[in-house]
């Protein structure tokens, strides 16, 4: 019963009698006769954290090597710290996903509020970002930065190519020169290019 | 009068050095446009020349970030007042009266009366840096293990609990940026942690890729995204032809001087306090000047006051902040912890023993500080209209990819290194998650960069008393920091709570 009442208290809090959700998309349907049941944004964060302290916990932290000294004089592990804050986030997370049972409800709105479009379009310039990356650790410096430079200046809005070319080859060049010859670092030359 | 001549040395010591001065002015001018271009506050600047300062002379590096601080700072209420666009967070007071009075075509007045306030609550805040820093580092000289746990221990707690819109949010973003601070050689015992067998991890995470990381990249990602939002351009209301609307008359400026005084209070206060940086101080001076205002029904309808209690309010916060930096180490803002991050790279250690060891660089940012106060007073006297239809014409299509290209190039600089580019781009993924889900990006990097004196300071005193935690309740300067700190966390908890009750 104990049990039972835990679960509908984490899960089952009846919708708004005035109609405003609080609550984004999925739903968990806890038995026959039970209320619909949604978790917030928060409560999936705390959810995603929660996971993640028990990582950092259970996998993670036990891959220190003890340390042979010194605890009779006080000397506390290299463990020590990162167990300390793995247990504070662990806290933190329960609180964040049982937080807004504490406290009087609002009506929260969903946090995040962008849209699909846009979170994709972030993703992209993500993961062209990390290809740019890739592609100095293999063509060096110069020709990745032209054509990520184009593909951003495209991504942003900017479709007229008689801007987007001379604009991305001109900022490239002059990265070139500022950073190569001005500050002499030594630029990505390329795993192809050696 | 010790700090007096000091002082007056410094001055001697800048204008022979042409790097220094030239690092003033550039900073300054930098940091001006930086803050009047929607999106790229002095954060985002400061962050992007950190790479560079690697190269200068430490007068010089942290003399220009300063500038940018201080140059940025005023130069949000620029498109504040003249677009209708707050060019940083602690701009967005500002543009409620500002850009009332630019409807009204009296933009050149607004403009006028926002840099005066804003280099009149700066130079207060910088002559109290100047001439009281010194006794709080005698002070703090005092400090042992245990007293530097608490002080830690109460400024993350305060930057967690204060700098976003949840207290569980705020110290979870804290939690996380000590977790990823321990990456790296244990601090003690040279243990290796969480490195994975990558050997680029030994020395943990580096600076400079996850600040900018986390700050610019992280607002590329922003901007991509709200470019595809919203498109609009912005456009400038032309100026009345009234030459008395272009210009601030002794009698308003007199007539302002109670408002700017008490926000510069205000400002002063709260900047030395961590975490409670430039982004609300402004409200707070506002809701002030109205207040005591003889007339406050014209506020909201293009009040001067209106336009000088937050500008004077936020740029009191830039010589403030460094009060905690300078003496205990502790920033007080992100500003201040990217300028951390400068004597850092230049193996300056702050705290309070800086005014013994460094006290001619000391003083020579104190005087670099004054002149970029100098700087941006007579660019916004002269020439802020025609830096906002600068900015109104810039397309950000162009820029942000700049930006990004310079986040990765100023990642790769710092070490030559591609795996610091990808950390950047891994921390600026992070950075616009955090965003997004409102976590307080001020508390991840402070905590970040606090972490290893935390620790420190957390074994240290075990040591000292043989693995006994009541060392933290027996010194008592420690003692009222824990105190403090639970004050703290109990009072932001109360009054969610009461807020929300009131609400529902």
């Amino acid at each position: 019963m104990a049990a039972e009442k835990g679960i509908s208290f984490l899960l089952c809090r009846p919708h708004s009698s005035k109609g405003i959700s609080p609550i984004t998309n999925k739903c968990f349907y806890v038995g026959p006769g039970r209320q619909l049941v949604k978790l917030t944004v928060d409560a999936r964060i705390g959810l995603v954290l929660l996971i993640l302290s028990l990582v950092i916990i259970f996998v993670l932290i036990p891959t220190i090597p003890r340390d042979v000294f010194l605890s009779a004089r006080g000397e506390v592990h290299s463990r020590f710290f990162p167990m300390a804050i793995a247990i504070g986030m662990m806290v933190l997370s329960v609180i964040l996903i049982i937080g807004r049972y504490l406290v009087p409800r609002v009506g929260d709105r969903p946090v995040s509020s962008a849209r699909k479009k846009e979170i994709i379009r972030v993703g992209e310039t993500a993961v062209l970002a990390l290809i740019y990356v890739f592609l100095m650790y293999l063509l060096g410096y110069l020709i990745p930065t032209i054509v990520i430079l184009g593909l951003l200046f495209w991504f942003s809005g900017e479709r007229r190519w008689a801007v987007i070319l001379p604009t991305a080859i001109g900022v490239s060049l002059a990265f070139y020169y500022f950073f190569g010859r001005i500050l002499m670092l030594m630029m990505p030359r390329g795993l192809l290019f050696g | 009068m010790e700090q007096l001549i000091q002082l007056l040395q410094a001055f001697g010591n800048i204008f022979v050095h042409v790097d220094v001065w030239g690092a003033i002015l550039f900073g300054t001018v930098a940091g001006l446009f930086l803050g009047a271009m929607p999106g790229l506050t002095s954060t985002v600047g400061i962050a992007l020349m950190i790479p560079f300062t690697f190269y200068m002379s430490p007068l010089a590096a942290i003399s220009m970030v300063y500038g940018v601080h201080k140059g940025g700072t005023y130069g949000g209420s620029i498109p504040a007042i003249l677009l209708h666009v707050p060019g940083t967070p602690a701009a967005a007071c500002t543009q409620i009266d500002g850009y009332q009075l630019t409807k009204q075509g009296k933009q050149g007045k607004a403009l006028q009366c926002a840099v005066l306030s804003s280099a009149i609550g700066d130079l207060c805040s910088d002559l109290v840096l100047i001439f009281f820093t010194v006794y709080m580092a005698r002070v703090a000289l005092k400090f042992g293990p245990p007293e530097f746990f608490g002080v830690i221990l109460f400024a993350l707690t305060i930057i967690g609990g204060v700098t976003g819109r949840s207290v569980t949010k705020g110290l979870l973003s804290a939690m996380a940026g000590l977790f990823v601070g321990t990456v790296g050689l244990d601090a003690i015992t040279g243990v290796a942690r969480f490195d994975f067998g990558i050997v680029e991890l030994t020395k943990g995470f580096g600076l400079v890729p996850l600040l900018i990381g986390v700050f610019c990249l992280s607002e590329v990602f922003v901007q991509v995204e709200k470019r595809l939002a919203k498109g609009e351009r912005a456009t400038i209301i032309p100026p009345s032809g009234n030459p008395a609307d272009n210009r601030v008359s002794w009698r308003e400026l007199k007539g302002c001087l109670p408002a700017i005084f008490r926000s510069y209070g205000w400002g002063q206060l709260i900047g030395m306090l961590p975490g409670m940086g430039a982004a609300i101080t402004p409200w707070i001076g506002y809701s002030e000047a109205k207040r005591s205002s003889k007339h406050p029904e014209k506020f909201g309808k293009g009040a001067l006051e209106g336009v000088a209690a937050p500008e004077a309010a936020n740029n009191a916060v830039c010589g403030a902040n460094l009060m905690p930096l300078l003496t205990l180490g502790i920033p007080g803002s992100t500003d201040a912890a990217l300028i951390m991050g400068v004597f850092l790279i230049h193996g300056l250690h702050l705290g309070p023993r800086i005014f013994v060891e460094y006290a001619p660089l000391v003083y020579g940012i104190f005087a670099a500080g004054l002149l970029a106060i100098l700087v941006y007073l007579l660019v916004g006297l002269f020439a802020a209209t025609m830096i906002g239809k600068l900015i109104a014409r810039v397309s950000k299509a162009i820029i942000f990819p700049i930006v990004f290209i310079s986040c990765a190039m100023g990642a790769y600089a710092i070490g030559t290194s591609l795996f610091d580019v990808g950390v950047m781009v891994g921390f600026g993924v992070l950075g616009y998650v955090m965003r997004k889900y409102e976590f307080s990006l001020p508390a991840f990097v402070i905590a970040f960069m606090l972490g290893y004196r935390f620790e420190l300071a957390l074994r240290r005193s075990l040591l000292m008393s043989h693995g006994s935690p009541l060392i933290f309740l027996t010194h008592p300067i420690c003692l009222a920091f824990v105190l403090l700190t639970a004050g703290t966390v109990a009072l932001r908890v109360w009054t969610s709570y009461r807020r929300k009750s009131a609400q529902a």
